[in-house]
């Protein structure tokens, strides 16, 4: 009897905790769901399969793509400007688009989900960070494009510089359309210049990290005898300040090749280990020297991770500076944010390296019916102007008015609030390329010769085109990344000693197979090597 | 034979009703966690997209290796069962006082308010009280330093990881397990104490032979569900509350944790499936050890 009793008591407590599982459960999954056009996510791949099929049959002219993208933030009037693009694309070239946006945050976690669970889609955003795309093209989810590439989208195929194909390319295949925008990536500070000019400093004479520390010296000192205290930077990152081609596409990771340019990284071998070097070392000691005397702030880590935070003391005078990835335009805009000068004070030359191609791409679903139409709408998005400007700032007359024929205004002459505007994209290369969309006059007028003169600075990295394959070691890769995160954050922003601390971290490194991982990279750099020597 | 057969549909009759009831929950459990069971055979794949989860190719045990290779696998294992050891232990403890603390308030509603009090952090979830543990560690302007005049960065502080873990831990679920002891001290009859204090048993008496041996039954229960589950540590806690500060992880790094930072590069599926089947394997048999201990000593109280 007691027994039944315990029994039933058992029983009805489990089932108690599989309802309380469900409800926790439901609203995950209409999180899923949601986005502007959320119920049709949900049921996608059905959906998707009977109209397309019903459109194939009603008339052979109209396809419809599933369009699935990343950007933020979603746009309150994307449905609006999606009628308008099918109305263009429907005539022109006979497509219509499913589409479905989602926020970058959650498309990161959404998107390599919808693609694991076999959804169907035509086009997909795909980056290296977010929904990986070498991982998604190994894995089999993208199709090589690289024969239809010249047929199919002619003109973005000889739009696109041949170095970014290269780029994009895994063992000779391509299975993205890269966006074209700034080729490479440049570091350095986004220093508030009034304060600069307030306290007499001279930013030209900042070329290194070394002649930073007078410049944070003096902030400390005359904000000190102000009554205030400002913080003298943010954002504090080796891989960022201290540049080197990473070899395994993820900078953090153990794998690295000097760039002879840079000067930096003396007598190491083709590929080393960046966090054995002695310029690691170097670099950690300066930053706990910097942290020491009070140049950052007293939680770097923490503050560093909350950006909205730092954007916020930033724009009110109390940070100085902080670290930034540079794109052309990237200061006038902030200058417009804040309200005060910036000043970028870069920190080396443009870095143009594999990685840099995977910064966002347009990639086709292996399963989708429709390749070929997939890819002539993106050499729309490529190359036609008008559908560049639409998807990027909106409809005419409703979201911007065109000023010449190069500009648009999004304020529409100052009647509309930035704020109450339904659709414009500050940022519009993730939709394929900047210079096939209009810019907003508050970018400089020059804007586009500032692209160029910044893709003609740029240093083409030796190994670029050089994709690792990471299935041999993943076992490896999983344990070195768990350790990177135990140790570099707290030394690169210099929370903690390194002469303590380094060791200990290479000793992580080491047993966790941080060798196995060099020794595989370099097979595989011979292999490459190789294979581009005999082309 | 034909006799037993007949008394079998009898009480299904009989019993129509309750199944039915109870045919919801089944579904449901079949749905969500008997069909998924399926997708073990991903822990023994290189999954790859176009060839589904049945085509692809088998890889043996290469998918685990990665849990075990590292020199942190002594480290994560440690972690997880000494943590989740210490909160079965301090939860039983604690929730038992509390439940009887509760129960001889006389008070009734005051009982009420402070059932609900204990029972709110609850409903919290772990990214807001990482921000409410935040405030009170932060280093220029956390509660703690402020008040004490102290200047510790608590968030590489590993000594004091272990208290702040499982205070908060304890803090949050103890109304919840309250709750449940308090439902079955409420269901013991009343003529047991009635007789106890005829017999002139004083309060602490009528807990020790009443209250407690009453609430055996449901400890042990509570108690083999929660070592089921001690290979799988709370990710919200040991994530988000330590703020993933990189210089605790010798005292914060459990086998949720490792998993999440060892495959957010790369996402295999596979390696996320190899960890909780093995997860769950070490869970299934820990639940079937304590079970068949339990029997051995007392077999009415065994959960089957």
């Amino acid at each position: 009897m007691k027994m039944k009793k315990l029994l039933s008591s058992g029983m009805s407590l489990l089932l108690a905790t599989a309802l309380l599982a469900g409800c926790g459960g439901a609203p995950q999954t209409s999180a899923v769901v949601e986005s502007a056009q959320g119920s049709e996510a949900a049921s996608a791949a059905q959906t998707q399969e009977a109209s397309s099929e019903a459109a194939e049959s009603a008339s052979d002219e109209i396809v419809t793509l599933k369009w699935y993208m990343s950007i933020n933030p979603v746009a309150a009037d994307t449905d609006k400007v999606m009628e308008k693009i099918n109305e263009y694309t429907k005539e022109k070239i006979g497509v219509e688009i499913d589409y479905t946006v989602i926020a970058n945050p959650d498309y990161k976690e959404k998107m390599p989900t919808l693609i694991n669970s076999g959804d169907y889609f035509d086009i997909c955003f795909t980056a290296n960070w977010t929904t990986n795309y070498t991982q998604f093209a190994g894995r089999g989810a993208f199709m090589d494009i690289k024969e239809l590439l010249p047929q199919y989208a002619k003109e973005t195929w000889e739009f696109i510089p041949q170095e970014l194909w290269t780029a994009a390319s895994i063992d000779g295949a391509i299975y993205g359309v890269p966006s074209y925008k700034e080729m490479g990536w440049q570091s350095g500070f986004f220093v508030n210049s009034d304060m600069a000019e307030e306290y007499g400093i001279d930013l030209s004479a900042v070329k290194t990290l070394e002649d930073y520390t007078e410049v944070l010296k003096t902030v400390k000192e005359k904000s000190e005898a102000a009554g205030q205290n400002v913080i003298g930077v943010s954002g504090m990152t080796f891989n960022l300040t201290v540049p080197y081609e990473s070899l395994t596409g993820t900078p953090t990771l153990p794998g690295a090749s000097p760039v002879s340019e840079f000067g930096n990284f003396e007598g190491e071998e083709e590929v080393f280990n960046q966090y054995a070097s002695q310029d690691y070392m170097d670099y950690c000691n300066l930053v706990r020297d910097w942290y020491n005397n009070g140049y950052l702030s007293a939680d770097p880590v923490n503050y560093d991770s909350d950006t909205a935070n730092r954007d916020n003391d930033f724009a009110n005078g109390k940070l100085f500076s902080y670290v930034i990835s540079y794109a052309p335009g990237a200061a006038e805009s902030e200058e417009a944010k804040t309200g005060h000068g910036v000043t970028f004070v870069p920190l080396m030359n443009p870095l143009f390296e594999t990685r840099n191609a995977m910064g966002g791409l347009l990639a086709i679903s292996s399963a989708s019916k429709y390749p070929e139409k997939a890819l002539e709408f993106i050499n729309l998005l490529n190359t036609d102007e008008y559908v560049g400007t639409l998807i990027r700032h909106g409809i005419e007359g409703e979201h911007h008015t065109a000023v010449g024929d190069t500009q648009v205004d999004r304020t529409m002459g100052g009647t509309l609030d930035p704020a109450d505007n339904g659709y414009d994209y500050t940022y519009g290369w993730q939709f394929g390329t900047p210079f096939n969309q209009k810019w907003d006059i508050s970018y400089p007028d020059n804007i586009e010769e500032m692209f160029t003169e910044y893709n003609e600075s740029a240093i083409t990295a030796a190994h670029n085109g050089f994709t690792f394959d990471t299935t041999p070691v993943e076992a490896e890769i999983a344990a070195l990344t768990s350790t990177v995160e135990e140790y570099a954050k707290a030394l690169e922003s210099g929370m903690v000693d390194p002469a303590e601390n380094v060791p200990k971290f290479l000793q992580a490194l080491e047993d966790n197979g941080v060798q196995i991982l060099m020794d595989e990279i370099q097979t595989q750099l011979d292999a490459w090597g190789s294979g581009a020597a005999a082309e | 034979m034909k006799k037993q057969k007949k008394s079998r549909w009898f009480y299904f009759k009989k019993n129509l009703p309750l199944t039915m009831m109870a045919l919801p929950g089944i579904i449901l459990m079949i749905l969500f966690k008997y069909l998924p069971l399926s997708g073990i055979v991903l822990a023994f794949k290189q999954y790859n997209i176009r060839d589904g989860i049945f085509g692809s190719a088998w890889n043996g045990l290469k998918n685990f290796e990665y849990l075990f290779r590292t020199k942190d696998a002594w480290i994560i294992t440690r972690n997880t069962l000494g943590y989740n050891l210490m909160f079965i232990v301090l939860d039983l403890v604690l929730a038992v006082t509390m439940a009887i603390i509760l129960n001889e308030l006389h008070q009734k509603r005051a009982a009420k308010v402070y059932q609900t009090i204990f029972m709110a952090p609850y409903f919290l979830s772990w990214v807001v009280v990482s921000f409410i543990a935040y405030s009170l560690l932060s280093v220029d302007n956390g509660f703690i330093n402020r008040a004490l005049g102290l200047n510790v960065t608590w968030y590489s502080q590993t000594s004091a990881w272990p208290v702040i873990l499982v205070v908060f831990q304890i803090w949050k679920t103890l109304g919840y397990s309250t709750v449940m002891y308090l439902g079955s001290i409420v269901g013991i009859s009343n003529d047991y104490y009635e007789a106890a204090l005829m017999d002139g048993a004083t309060k602490w008496q009528q807990i020790k032979y009443i209250t407690l041996p009453s609430l055996k039954g449901m400890m042990i229960v509570l108690t083999i569900l929660a070592i089921g589950k001690i290979f799988y540590a709370d990710f919200g806690l040991f994530y988000q509350l330590p703020r993933n500060s990189g210089p605790l992880f010798p005292v914060t790094n459990v086998i949720d944790t490792y998993v999440y930072r060892a495959l957010k590069e790369n996402g295999n599926i596979g390696m996320s499936a190899a960890a909780s089947l093995y997860q769950s394997l070490v869970g299934f048999v820990l639940v079937l050890t304590s079970n068949f201990i339990v029997r051995k000593i007392d077999p009415d109280s065994a959960l089957f």
